[in-house]
């Protein structure tokens, strides 16, 4: 279920709902004592997730991201550097935001 | 909830703004979070596995029974109902799953409603010009009429019933990506919205005017030198109605200046916009019966030339259901095929170019209330049009209108052309009728009085139907609602206060140009005069005779034709002006006055045979020496600053022959005095001098086409791409149109047909079949068209595909 709410494959919600899971995992970060730096973990994830994901299926259908390069007047590997870029924003605040929502004023001095 | 701490509220504020931001079109950039999105984004839109196969069955609730689609090799969709109204259901739906983009955006630049799309004002203007020229207003006006005719609504409703159900079964990942870019979603289709597609073509086809230019041009000459120069007839046309032929001077369709018609008719003296609208954009079609054909049997061949755009106005289908078989294409919103051919007979269409569109210069109070009309004061009828605004409030147009019709241009909307300020439209193309009808009986008639019976319906635009049958009959009528008009009614523009300008009377039907199993054994039309000058009926249009001459010429020659020799004359790029033009510049040439290197060239051009292939080496010098010819002998008429365009190259033609020295060949610039053979030659020096630094030598290097998208995105569009042809030659390609379909069928027991148009059945940039036709259509490649005979013919082809693929 988690699974295709993250891959968009349950449509009707809308495009950002993979956002929700992640947030609870951040709040779940706590309890699992995992001591991860939520915002660059999250933004490592989503970005490797959003760029890997977007060149396999340029790759595996007919490509599209050149198209919107062109459209967009840059280059496919600045398209694909984008999408990185959202995803990985995305992800990151959404399990910091989980953490913090927790852990917040605890400790003030955590470093994110 | 003292767990929930303050701390997080701001990062959760900033994503909550960055969802935001990434959720809407910021400086012209769509919603980044959703077009990147790798699982629902712009790359899912690549996935071209829905087309990959090849039988579908398309199973609804309103759907009376299933509707199998076989999809062939190149995506051409067999469809297979049990009754009409499955089968243009089926239509819709099938249509809606390659085009549903084109098709919806076509309504919305037809209705005017491009603001709603487009932000940033860019298209107010166009928007509010489509309201007052009144297509949006048609269409309602032509649904009300059609809402009457229950054959014609049945297949309209379900059609619209179809592209619904497909619409239901889309989400964000699969739409169309068009819709991603411009962030929108499809909206319910509607019967107003077919009825808009057909309404549009009819003004692409009618639109174009020269009204204010031929008003000025014949005030600035006077009569004389305007009949001279713009006459309605020259002796160089092939007509489609070639019966009563006779010779010009016997004709005295002299035009005569309209008495009202003088300067303090314009408002403005300015200089006149190149028209909107082309006025090439028409066709080739003619008819072969039996008689000069290798087999015996008739063959009919149709090429409509239109704006090239991905995706295509075309899209090729069959539909069968019980009592009906056919192929061809149909344009994506509409029910129906429209050119194409049955088991039993072919039709295809040109367009008829004539002038279905007049101005009307009005009196109008100064309370800007009344306007005056046969010695009464009427009041203006107004209505109110909302243009919708993408991220504004609407705006709200006023457009005024009077009998004649509506105000297209005046103080709030000055436009295009400050002359036409309250002037009010008379068109054909605002009155209601239904041309579905025809294509509808046309697609199941089996015989001459069945087409005949179809083509009744039709009104505008004028075309000119071509029909074979498979008993041998062949026949051609340029059908439609052609007025009844005095001699020069319509050139120009009219006196709106009198009902003695405003034309209520059609020609009737039995009398328009037509022709049925004419001794020769063939009909043609290609835009061309569609009578001799003694045809009982004044009437003007913007003919074009070249291509017609030519196809005549060759279809005279010819016996025993073939597939290969249609398909050669479809694609044959040799101007017949040039024939008839060439031999004689060069004759005229003053070779003593030219150097020898000149002198060379010239004997190199005199073998060439007027054909612009792509390989042509001669083609473009030509076109220099005689764009040279034209613009030094019309200097006088360039002075004028309402100067649109010259008199028509075979009025030039007959000039040089007749009137050597006449003083049109006079230069204003110079002292000299000069004639015919000193601007012949002065502008074979040029054009030789220009030709030398141009430093290219193949016509293909200079003639390109564009086929560009509809929404102009240059990224899904293919543009300089160097092609054969010429707008004089039957293979009339230039710019951004051509053939936009080509299609020759032999009739028999089983039609043998072949056919092409350059694009490709999918509206997707993302799909292979998107374009995959352009390269064999430049080539002049036709494809065989699968004409099934039965469903289970259908099927055993498909299963053969099948195997090919699994063996390969």
């Amino acid at each position: 279920m988690t699974i295709n709410i993250l891959t968009g494959m349950v449509t009707v919600l809308p495009w950002w709902s993979f956002v929700i899971p992640v947030l609870l995992s951040g709040m779940a970060l706590p309890f699992l004592r995992w001591n991860v730096s939520s915002f660059p973990a999250g933004f490592l994830s989503g970005f490797i997730v959003w760029v890997v994901a977007n060149a396999s299926f340029d790759l595996a259908y007919n490509g599209m991201l050149a198209k919107i390069g062109l459209l967009l007047s840059v280059q496919k590997i600045v398209v694909l550097l984008a999408a990185g870029l959202i995803g990985g924003l995305l992800n990151g605040l959404a399990l910091y935001t989980g953490k913090s929502i927790l852990t917040a004023t605890t400790t003030n001095s955590e470093i994110i | 909830m003292n767990k929930l701490k303050v701390g997080a509220l701001f990062p959760l504020m900033a994503l909550v703004v960055l969802i935001y931001a990434l959720s809407i079109t910021m400086f012209g950039i769509p919603p980044l979070g959703k077009l990147l999105n790798p699982f629902i984004g712009a790359v899912q839109n690549g996935n071209d596995k829905a087309l990959l196969t090849s039988f579908v069955v398309v199973d609804k609730q309103e759907l009376s029974a299933k509707v199998n689609v076989f999809y062939d090799e190149r995506k051409v969709p067999h469809i297979y109902a049990g009754n009409t109204s499955d089968l243009y259901f089926a239509q819709g739906y099938v249509t809606a799953g390659l085009r549903l983009w084109e098709m919806d955006f076509m309504t919305y630049a037809a209705a005017g409603r491009l603001s709603e799309i487009f932000a940033n004002g860019d298209f107010l203007d166009y928007d509010r010009n489509q309201r007052r020229i009144g297509v949006l207003e048609a269409a309602g006006r032509t649904l009300a009429l059609i809402e009457k005719d229950t054959q014609t609504i049945h297949a309209l409703t379900a059609y619209t019933r179809g592209v619904n159900a497909y619409i239901a079964t889309l989400d964000y990942k699969q739409m169309p990506l068009e819709y991603k870019l411009l962030d929108y979603k499809p909206e319910p289709w509607t019967n107003l919205k077919s009825v808009l597609i057909l309404k549009s073509m009819a003004n692409s086809m009618t639109g174009y005017g020269e009204d204010v230019f031929q008003s000025k041009m014949m005030l600035a000459l006077g009569e004389e030198r305007f009949n001279a120069l713009f006459p309605d007839f020259n002796e160089h046309i092939t007509p489609v109605m070639d019966t009563l032929k006779t010779d010009l001077k016997s004709i005295a369709f002299h035009v005569k200046k309209p008495a009202y018609l003088d300067y303090s008719f314009f408002t403005s003296n300015s200089i006149l916009q190149k028209d909107a609208y082309n006025p090439r954009l028409g066709s080739n079609s003619w008819a072969v019966s039996g008689k000069k054909t290798k087999s015996g049997l008739p063959m009919l061949a149709n090429d409509p030339h239109l704006n090239l755009s991905f995706p295509s106005i075309w899209f090729e289908l069959q539909l069968s259901a019980p009592g009906m078989n056919v192929y061809g294409v149909s344009i994506p919103g509409t029910p129906a095929i429209i050119i194409g051919f049955n088991e039993k007979i072919a039709w295809g269409i040109t367009n008829g170019a004539d002038d279905v569109k007049d101005w009307y210069k009005l009196k109008i109070s100064n309370d800007y209330k009344q306007y005056a009309f046969d010695g009464k004061w009427l009041n203006l009828k107004y209505r109110i049009e909302e243009i919708k605004r993408k991220g504004q409030s609407s705006f709200y147009d006023t457009i005024y209108s009077t009998i004649h019709g509506p105000i297209v241009m005046n103080k709030s909307y000055p436009g295009q052309l400050p002359d036409l300020a309250d002037n009010s439209l008379k068109w054909e193309m605002h009155n209601p009728s239904n041309e579905f009808l025809t294509f509808i009986k046309l697609n199941s008639a089996g015989n001459y009085k069945e087409y005949k019976e179809a083509i009744q319906h039709y009104a505008c635009p004028l075309q000119n139907f071509t029909f074979a049958c498979k008993d041998n009959t062949i026949a051609i009528n340029h059908q439609g609602n052609m007025a009844v008009k005095w001699p020069g009614e319509g050139k120009f523009i009219l006196d709106g206060t009198t009902s003695a300008d405003l034309y209520t009377k059609y020609i009737p039907q039995d009398s328009l140009p037509q022709l049925l199993n004419p001794a020769c054994g063939f009909v043609l039309s290609a835009n061309q005069h569609p009578t001799y000058g003694n045809y009982p009926y004044y009437y003007d249009g913007h003919y074009a005779e070249a291509r017609a001459n030519r196809i005549g010429q060759l279809l005279s020659a010819k016996d025993s034709l073939d597939i290969p020799a249609m398909e050669a004359i479809q694609c044959d790029n040799t101007s017949s002006f040039v024939t008839e033009a060439l031999p004689l510049l060069i004759s005229k040439v003053y070779t003593a006055g030219i150097s020898a290197e000149q002198q060379h060239t010239l004997s190199l051009l005199s073998a060439w045979k007027g054909n612009y292939d792509a390989d042509d080496e001669h083609a473009q010098l030509y076109e220099l020496w005689w764009k040279n010819i034209t613009d030094y002998t019309w200097d006088e008429l360039r002075r004028y600053k309402f100067f649109v365009r010259p008199p028509d190259d075979y009025v030039l033609l007959d000039l040089i022959l007749k009137e050597p020295d006449s003083h049109y060949f006079d230069k204003l610039a110079t002292e000299k005095k000069e004639n015919a053979t000193d601007i012949i030659t002065s502008a074979f020096i040029a054009a030789c001098n220009e030709y030398k630094k141009q430093n290219k030598v193949k016509w293909a290097d200079y003639h390109k086409v564009n086929i560009v998208h509809l929404a102009k995105l240059p990224a899904f569009s293919k543009t300089g791409i160097a092609t054969a042809g010429h707008p004089d030659a039957i293979n009339a390609v230039s710019e951004n149109w051509g053939p936009s379909w080509r299609m020759i069928v032999q009739l028999g027991d089983r039609p043998q047909a072949y056919g092409i148009y350059p694009g490709g059945q999918s509206g997707n940039p993302g799909s292979v079949y998107y374009d995959n036709f352009v390269d064999d259509w430049n080539k002049g490649h036709y494809y065989p068209l699968h004409f099934f005979m039965s469903e289970q013919e259908a099927k055993a082809y498909i299963n053969t595909l099948a195997h090919e693929k699994e063996h390969h």
